[in-house]
Formats: C-alpha cells, sequence, structure tokens
C-alpha cells in the first residue's frame, strides 16, 4: 500500500514538474515581449489583467478558437504532425534536465545523451513541417532549417563533449555536483561561448532566424501554418530557449549550487539571467547572411570547438597545477 | 522507478500536444471561405509541389553532419574514459580527429562548405 | 579500470598506415594530368608499403588483441594487391581523361588497398566486413568515376546495389555466426557452438556475401557491366585486386570451419563453382566486345579456383593460393594489354576490332595470346598448372564430379579464348585499332612482365607452388 501512495505522489510530482515548464513556457513568450518592448523604448502588452499578466492565457484561447487551416496541397498527415514531434521532442527534453537535486522527472545517468537524442528529433518537425505544406517558401524554409539545426548541432555537441570530459559523466546530477567548487564556466569559457552561440542557432532565433526570415520567406516552414498548430511551433520554441537556459545553468554555471538560497532558487535566478541574455541578443544584434550562418559552424566553431575538446582532455589527463 | 516516470511523463508530453490539436481543431471549426485553402504565394495557386527540386548543397550538408554525428557517438564514450585511458587515449583520440579533420578539409577545399 | 590496449601493435598494420598517409596526402594533391604529383605520389606510397612487406614477413605479427594477424597469408596476398595496383596505375595514366587523372582517383584506390590489407589479415569477422566496408566503399566511386559515361553510371549503380545486398547478406551471416557461438573470432567456427543449428546458415550467408567480390553466383551479375563502364584502369584492379583478398578470407573461413557449418560451407563453395562455370563460360561464347569476354571468364576462373577450397586439406590451399598468383598474372596481363590497346579511344573494343593484330603489331599480339593461351589452361603456361593443382587437390579430395564439370567447361572456354588468337594471326584487316604507342611506356613494360611471370610460372610450376604453400603453411598441414 505504501509503495502505491509513493508511486502516486511520485506521478503527482511528475505531473506538477510538467506543470511548471509548461507554465514558464507560456509566460517567457511574455517576459519576451515585454522585455523587447523596454529594450526598444516602449511598453508592450499590458493591457490583459495588471501588467498584462493574463496575456498568455489570451494568447491561447485566441489561437484555439482560430480556424484550423490546411491547405489543399498539404499533405494532410505529415501537415499535423510536424508541430507535434517539434513541440514533443522539446519538452521531452526536460524529463532529464532536474530543477533542484529533488526535484525532476528522472535522474537519468545518461541525461546528456537522452537530451541531444530527443533535442535533434526537432529537426524532423522542421523538414517535415516545410515539406508537407506544399509551399515553395515553407519548403525552403524547412530545408534551411533542417541544415542550419544540424550544421549547429556538431558545435553543440562538441562543447558538450567538452563538460562531460570534466565531469566524467552523463548524469545532470553528477554534472552538477562536479561543479560544487568550481563552475565549468571557468575551465570551458570558449566551450561555453560555443555553446550559446550553437543552442541559439538550434533555437532559430535572431541572429539566427533564418528558418523564417520573414523578409525573404514570408515565415519559413511555418508560412502555412495557423491555429494551435502554429502554436504548437511558437511553444516549442521558447522550450527550445527554456531548455537552452536550463542546460547552460546546469552545465557551466554551476547548476543549483549557491550560497544562502535553496537549490530551486539558485536555479531559477541562473536560468532566468541566461533567458534574458537570450532576449538581450535578440534586440541587440541584425540576422546573419545564410553563407555567413553555415560558416560560423562549420570553418569557425566547429574546428573552435574540437580544439577545446583536446585542449580541455590534455588539461584533465595533466592537469597543470598539480 | 525512474522509468516509469520517464514514460509517464513523454505520454504526458505527447498527450498534451495531441491533444491541443484536437482541441483546437474542434473549437476553431472548418475555415470559412475556400480561399484559405490556397497556398500562400503570389500569383495562380501551384499545379504541383510533388518534384520539389532543391539544391544538392543541402544534401552534402546532411552527409557531412553524419559523418561528425557519428564521431561524436565515439566521443562522447572516449570523454567518459579519458582519465582512465591517460596519455594513450589523448593519442588515439588525436589521430581519429586529425583523419576525420582531414576528409573534412578535403570537403572545405573542394568547396562542398561554400554556400552562394 | 586498466585499460586494454597494450597489445594495440599498430607495427603489424605498417603497410596500411603507409597507404593511408599516402591516401591522405593525395587527396590534397592539386592538379590533374601529366604535370599533376598525384601518379607519382601513389606510385610511391604503393612501392614503400610494398618494401614494408618483407619486413613483416615470418613474424607473423598479431595486433588489436588478435583481430588483425598479419601472416605470411596476408602478406602474400598485399603483396600481389600492391602490384595489382602498380599495373593499374600504368593503366590509368592512358585511360583516364587528363582531367579526371588526378589525386582523389589514386586516393580511393589506396583506400580500396587499406581496405583489402585489413581484409586479408583480419582475425575476427567484424573486422573482415569492416575492410570489406572500406574496400567496397571506395570501388562504387571508382566504378563510377567517369560521371559522363552512361555505361559507366550504370555499371556503378548495378555495382553498389548488389554490393550493398552482398553487404547484408554477410553481415547477416555475421550475425548467426554470433547467435550461434557467441563470438565473431574466426576461430569462433571451430569451437564448439551453443547453438550449432544456426552455424550452416551463417556460414553459407558469409560465402556468399564474399561471392560478390570475387563474381561468384549468385552475385556476378555486375562483372559485365562494371567492366565495361568502368574505366579501363579500373576494370583492370577490379578484375584482380578484390578476388585475391576475397579469396583469402574465403581460404580463412574454409580452413577454420568445422562440424555442421563446413559441410555448408562445401555446399556452397561446389555450388557456386558449378553455377560460375556454367554460367561464365556459356556466356562468354556469346560475347562479341573483349571486355564483356573478359568479364564472364573472370567469373569462370574464380569457379575453377573455388574447387580448391573445399578440398584444403588434399593441398587445396596451396592450389588455390598459386592459382590466385597465376590469374593476377594472366588476368592483369590481358586487362592491361586491352588498356594498352583501347588507349583513347571511345566504345568498346569489340573482338573482330583485333583482326590482323599479329602483322601490325606483333609483340602486343604475342602477349595477348599468351596470355589467352593461359586462361585456357594450355601448357606450357602457368594457367595449365593452376589448373591441373586445383583440379588435383579436387579430386583427391573426392569432388570427381565438381572437377568433371570443371574440365568440360575448360574445353568449352577454348572457343573464345582462342577465337581471339585466331583473330589476331588468322584475320586480315581490321580498321578498329588507331596507332598504338611507339617505343616502351609503362603499361608495355608492365605487360612485358606479365608474359614473363605467365610463362616463368609454367616452367618453375614447383618453385611457386612451395612458395604459395610457405604462405598458408596451417591450411597446407592438412587441416
Amino acid at each position: 500500500m505504501k509503495a502505491e501512495i509513493g508511486l502516486v505522489w511520485r506521478l503527482l510530482e511528475v505531473i506538477l514538474f510538467f506543470a511548471v515548464i509548461m507554465g514558464l513556457v507560456a509566460y517567457m513568450t511574455l517576459m519576451e515581449r515585454r522585455f523587447l518592448g523596454f529594450f526598444q523604448v516602449r511598453m508592450g502588452p499590458n493591457r490583459v489583467g495588471p501588467q498584462g499578466l493574463l496575456q498568455p492565457i489570451a494568447d491561447g484561447i485566441k489561437l484555439l478558437f482560430k480556424e484550423d487551416l490546411t491547405v489543399s496541397h498539404a499533405r494532410r498527415f505529415y501537415f499535423t504532425l510536424a508541430p507535434i514531434i517539434s513541440l514533443v521532442a522539446i519538452l521531452a527534453c526536460f524529463a532529464a534536465i532536474p530543477m533542484s537535486g529533488r526535484f525532476h522527472v528522472a535522474d537519468l545517468s545518461l541525461a546528456l545523451l537522452y537530451i541531444m537524442a530527443f533535442s535533434s528529433l526537432g529537426v524532423y518537425g522542421v523538414l517535415l513541417g516545410g515539406w508537407s505544406s506544399g509551399n515553395k517558401y515553407s519548403l525552403l524554409g524547412g530545408l534551411r532549417g533542417a541544415a542550419q539545426m544540424v550544421s549547429y548541432e556538431i558545435p553543440l555537441a562538441l562543447a558538450l563533449v567538452g563538460v562531460v570530459v570534466l565531469s566524467g559523466s552523463l548524469s545532470m546530477t553528477e554534472i552538477v555536483q562536479a561543479q560544487e567548487g568550481r563552475w565549468f564556466i571557468l575551465r570551458q569559457p570558449l566551450g561555453f561561448l560555443i555553446f550559446l552561440t550553437a543552442v541559439s542557432a538550434e533555437t532559430g532565433r535572431t541572429p539566427f532566424d533564418l528558418v523564417e526570415c520573414e523578409n525573404e520567406l514570408v515565415a519559413g516552414y511555418q508560412t502555412e501554418y495557423s491555429s494551435m498548430k502554429f502554436g504548437l511551433f511558437y511553444m516549442a520554441e521558447y522550450a527550445h530557449v527554456l531548455l537552452a537556459s536550463c542546460l547552460a545553468t546546469h552545465l557551466y554555471l554551476g547548476g543549483w549550487n549557491g550560497p544562502l538560497l535553496p537549490p530551486l532558487a539558485w536555479f531559477g535566478i541562473k536560468s532566468f539571467l541566461v533567458f534574458f541574455f537570450f532576449i538581450w541578443v535578440r534586440a541587440t544584434f541584425p540576422r546573419l547572411r545564410y553563407d555567413q550562418l553555415m560558416s560560423l559552424s562549420w570553418k569557425a566553431l566547429m574546428p573552435l570547438a574540437l580544439a577545446n575538446l583536446l585542449i580541455t582532455a590534455a588539461l584533465v589527463v595533466y592537469p597543470p597545477f598539480g | 522507478m525512474a522509468g516509469l516516470s520517464l514514460v509517464f511523463y513523454i505520454g504526458l508530453v505527447v498527450a498534451t500536444a495531441v491533444g491541443i490539436v484536437a482541441v483546437s481543431r474542434f473549437l476553431g471549426g472548418k475555415p470559412l471561405t475556400a480561399a484559405k485553402d490556397t497556398p500562400y504565394e503570389c500569383g495562380m495557386p501551384p499545379v504541383e509541389m510533388d518534384n520539389a527540386v532543391f539544391p544538392v548543397r543541402f544534401y552534402k550538408t546532411a552527409l557531412l553532419f553524419v559523418v561528425f554525428d557519428v564521431e561524436i557517438v565515439f566521443l562522447f564514450l572516449w570523454a567518459l574514459v579519458v582519465r582512465d585511458l591517460g596519455w594513450f587515449g589523448l593519442v588515439e583520440i588525436g589521430v581519429f580527429i586529425a583523419i576525420l579533420m582531414a576528409a573534412f578539409l578535403f570537403a572545405w577545399w573542394k568547396g562542398d562548405l561554400r554556400w552562394e | 579500470m586498466a585499460p586494454i590496449f597494450q597489445d594495440v601493435n599498430l607495427y603489424c598494420l605498417l603497410p596500411e598506415l603507409v597507404l593511408l598517409t599516402g591516401a591522405v596526402v593525395l587527396l590534397f594533391v592539386r592538379g590533374a594530368g601529366r604535370g599533376s604529383a598525384a601518379l607519382p605520389v601513389a606510385a610511391t606510397t604503393v612501392i614503400v608499403a610494398l618494401a614494408a612487406v618483407p619486413l613483416l614477413w615470418g613474424e607473423r605479427a598479431v595486433g588489436f588483441g588478435g583481430m588483425i594477424v598479419k601472416d605470411n597469408g596476408a602478406l602474400l596476398a598485399q603483396a600481389l594487391l600492391l602490384i595489382t595496383a602498380l599495373v593499374s596505375f600504368a593503366a590509368a595514366a592512358d585511360a583516364l581523361p587528363e582531367r579526371k587523372n588526378n589525386g582523389e582517383y589514386y586516393s580511393l584506390l589506396l583506400f580500396s588497398l587499406v581496405g583489402m590489407g585489413i581484409m586479408t589479415a583480419a582475425g575476427d569477422l567484424l573486422v573482415i566486413f569492416l575492410g570489406m566496408e572500406i574496400l567496397a566503399l571506395s570501388l562504387y566511386v571508382l566504378v563510377g568515376f567517369l560521371k559522363v559515361v552512361r555505361a559507366g553510371m550504370e555499371g556503378a549503380v548495378k555495382y553498389f546495389l548488389l554490393g550493398s545486398v552482398a553487404s547484408a547478406v554477410f553481415l547477416l551471416g555475421l550475425a548467426l555466426t554470433y547467435g550461434a557461438t557467441g563470438s565473431t573470432q574466426l576461430v569462433a567456427f571451430t569451437a564448439p557452438a551453443t547453438m550449432p543449428a544456426l552455424l550452416p546458415a551463417a556460414a553459407v550467408l558469409l560465402v556468399v556475401g564474399l561471392g560478390f567480390k570475387i563474381a561468384a553466383p549468385p552475385f556476378h551479375m555486375w562483372a559485365p557491366d562494371v567492366y565495361e563502364g568502368a574505366p579501363i584502369s579500373v576494370a583492370t584492379y577490379i578484375s584482380v585486386a578484390p578476388k585475391i583478398a576475397a579469396f583469402v578470407v574465403l581460404l580463412r573461413l574454409a580452413g577454420e570451419s568445422a562440424g555442421p557449418g563446413r559441410e555448408a560451407l562445401t555446399g556452397a563453395f561446389v555450388f557456386m563453382s558449378v553455377a560460375g562455370m556454367a554460367v561464365g563460360n556459356l556466356a562468354a561464347l556469346r560475347q562479341t566486345s573483349l571486355v564483356r569476354m573478359l568479364a564472364y571468364s573472370g567469373i569462370a576462373q574464380a569457379a575453377y579456383i573455388l574447387i580448391g577450397l573445399p578440398a584444403l586439406s588434399a593441398g587445396g590451399a596451396a592450389a588455390v593460393s598459386f592459382y590466385l598468383l597465376v590469374y593476377m598474372f594472366m588476368n592483369l596481363g590481358a586487362f592491361a594489354s586491352l588498356a594498352h590497346l583501347s588507349r583513347r579511344r571511345t566504345g568498346t573494343l569489340r573482338i573482330d576490332d583485333l583482326a590482323g593484330l599479329a602483322s601490325r603489331a606483333p609483340g602486343h599480339a604475342f602477349a595477348l595470346a599468351v596470355f589467352m593461351i593461359a586462361l585456357t589452361g594450355i601448357p606450357p603456361t602457368g594457367g595449365f598448372f593452376a589448373k591441373f593443382y586445383v583440379f588435383k587437390a579436387g579430386i583427391q579430395a573426392g569432388y570427381l564430379g565438381v572437377v568433371l564439370v570443371a574440365v568440360v567447361a575448360t574445353v568449352v572456354s577454348c572457343f573464345y579464348y582462342l577465337r581471339v588468337v585466331m583473330v589476331m594471326y588468322g584475320e586480315e584487316g581490321g580498321a578498329g585499332l588507331r596507332g598504338l604507342p611507339a617505343g616502351v611506356t609503362m603499361l608495355g613494360a608492365a605487360i612485358g612482365v606479365m608474359v614473363v611471370m605467365t610463362i616463368l610460372t609454367g616452367i618453375l610450376p614447383e618453385r611457386f607452388l612451395q612458395a604459395a604453400s610457405a604462405a598458408f603453411p596451417l591450411l597446407a598441414a592438412g587441416m
């Protein structure tokens, strides 16, 4: 009997975790719009509820009641499948992200690999969405998006290997524990930069938003999407940013380690700061050209990440200071 | 236990995503005019899209990606044991990466990384 | 955790490392054609690798925890492969258009040599597969190297498709072997199997998968199209090198097998041999194109060699390796002559085009005649003794029926081999050939060496046979 109660509690905890993630994703959209307003010296949405706090809910309801358009040329099954894949791929990753030592879905020993595996499934959403729309802009946007995500996955993964070399483990908990004395950002400054750049490109946000690139491709692979199917892509994007923030926190910024405050609070603060950084970048930089984008990944980030990895490994095997 | 909550969580995620789409279809209803079913493009509606042609560069990029993705699988395993392997592990991975970089530089040299 | 890497022993892969370095360097050699450094670099690499072979001779260098066993058999095969590569280089200089005669071509060729070196020295089925794939991937590209030639693309696609299927078949056999014995090592075949029922199927699948490389039925159909469509230098290479490598692997497989696996292997060898002789010889009769005739003749030749495999204990191993040696000389010579005759020419060379060659180019005609006589198996060439030893081993091991088929097949083969000789010497005219190069060319010299060796193996067969049996001492000892 006791075991069953424990199980029910565990499942309730998982549901709570999921609710927190979904809530965060919803309110990140608001935060971003307000902060962008702030950066651009305007107000941003502030009418729905106090300070616009009900805006995400209003958006959700609006999207739910929108007409569900499917272009007559579209391959209907894949057209519907694509946004679902996109969202599921990203949200599933959070199962391997503990918010603190206790609050998590599962403490996977292969967490990092799990995240790599699921997040790279997101490419299928982009490709399928672009291909199944039956629209040239969508197809091009989908191909570009896939090529971009695939290209940046390599420096991203190589940067992560650097972290694994330091921690000797793929488990998030152990990676965080390995940073109790010194955060990995101090030992992997270059790796951190590569990670941030690559992950921004993976999320497809400015300055890497060539997937959408509204003045060339209308809205890229999302052109034909409307209603909540569009909403799912939108949620996937923000979930991806949230994932990136959490990962940066765990892998480079010491996770939930920190003095005085409880671990959950430290995790929240750090993740929020990283998220704020992403918004800041979006508000600051112009978009890259596509050839610049590809060169950056293959000709700069990838060799740099490999060099970083080899140096890290050499320093781990032969520690310079003892 | 961990496996169960993982499966439960993924189930939750899938159910949410599918549920949202289903609810939206139910609530949103069908489009009001036929014109909304035409693709977002200028001019005449496209006749067919099945023979969509795309630049071969995307294909080359995908090939390069596969090569490096497989490399990364090895690197993850190596990273876990690099401490135990010592100098031997360093040399071996150095050789491995050197061979890979030779192929990469060849692709670069042939212009497969050039866009536009 | 203690690393288990003390026994890596890179020394045992010395020739492969040389080839690999050369191949990587060649990727970056600029320019093409006469002025390019590609051919000299490639030739130097192969010669250096060849020089490394005597260093290892007799040492039986073992590396990678027994996954690589560089014994004399592997070294002998490697030497033959390297010589084949050199001859194909000589042919490539003429066979490829200037623009295409560049580093990539030679690089791919060296990669395929690496693959075969690994294949022949493998002590583990997985390593064999690794070598096979390195070989196959390089060859797929080489076969379709002249992208503009339609026939070339057809051949390349056929080769690729059949090759993939063959690889899959081999892999399935590998998986079954693992299921039966719990190991992928070659010696696992002799070890008592936990599930012996799987072994026959495993053995047959492995052999059939390897049969693709030697163009043995049921994976033989690629040969004519590939030889016709590929650059002639590549055809020269493919008609010899992968066969040598695959036969060495087959020798090892046959030598290691025991029990139920052995019977299945024998059955597979006999089937492939008889089917190959039937298909190869009958189809060769009808060919008008010289290269297609040689392709079918290659299928038939491989089928003769296969007779020796079930008869290992009766001297089959030595007979097979001797046959491989002679096959290399005579087939390489035939293809090299073909390359020489069809240089700078578009379209395939028909047998009728050779009419009157004896009066216009007696040297070439003589060389080609020697190779044709050797391929038929008429003394005093090595071809006769190659067949003789294999047939003898077959009879001694009790495969009289197969040998009888082979004898009939040999008689049939006289028609198409000797027809070439008759056309060259008996008929007049023939405007099909352009002017042949004057003076001594690299390829001409290679052909000369092949002629001498083909005859020499026929005059002193015992010496060569002893050398060949020394290469496979374990097998010759009567396993």
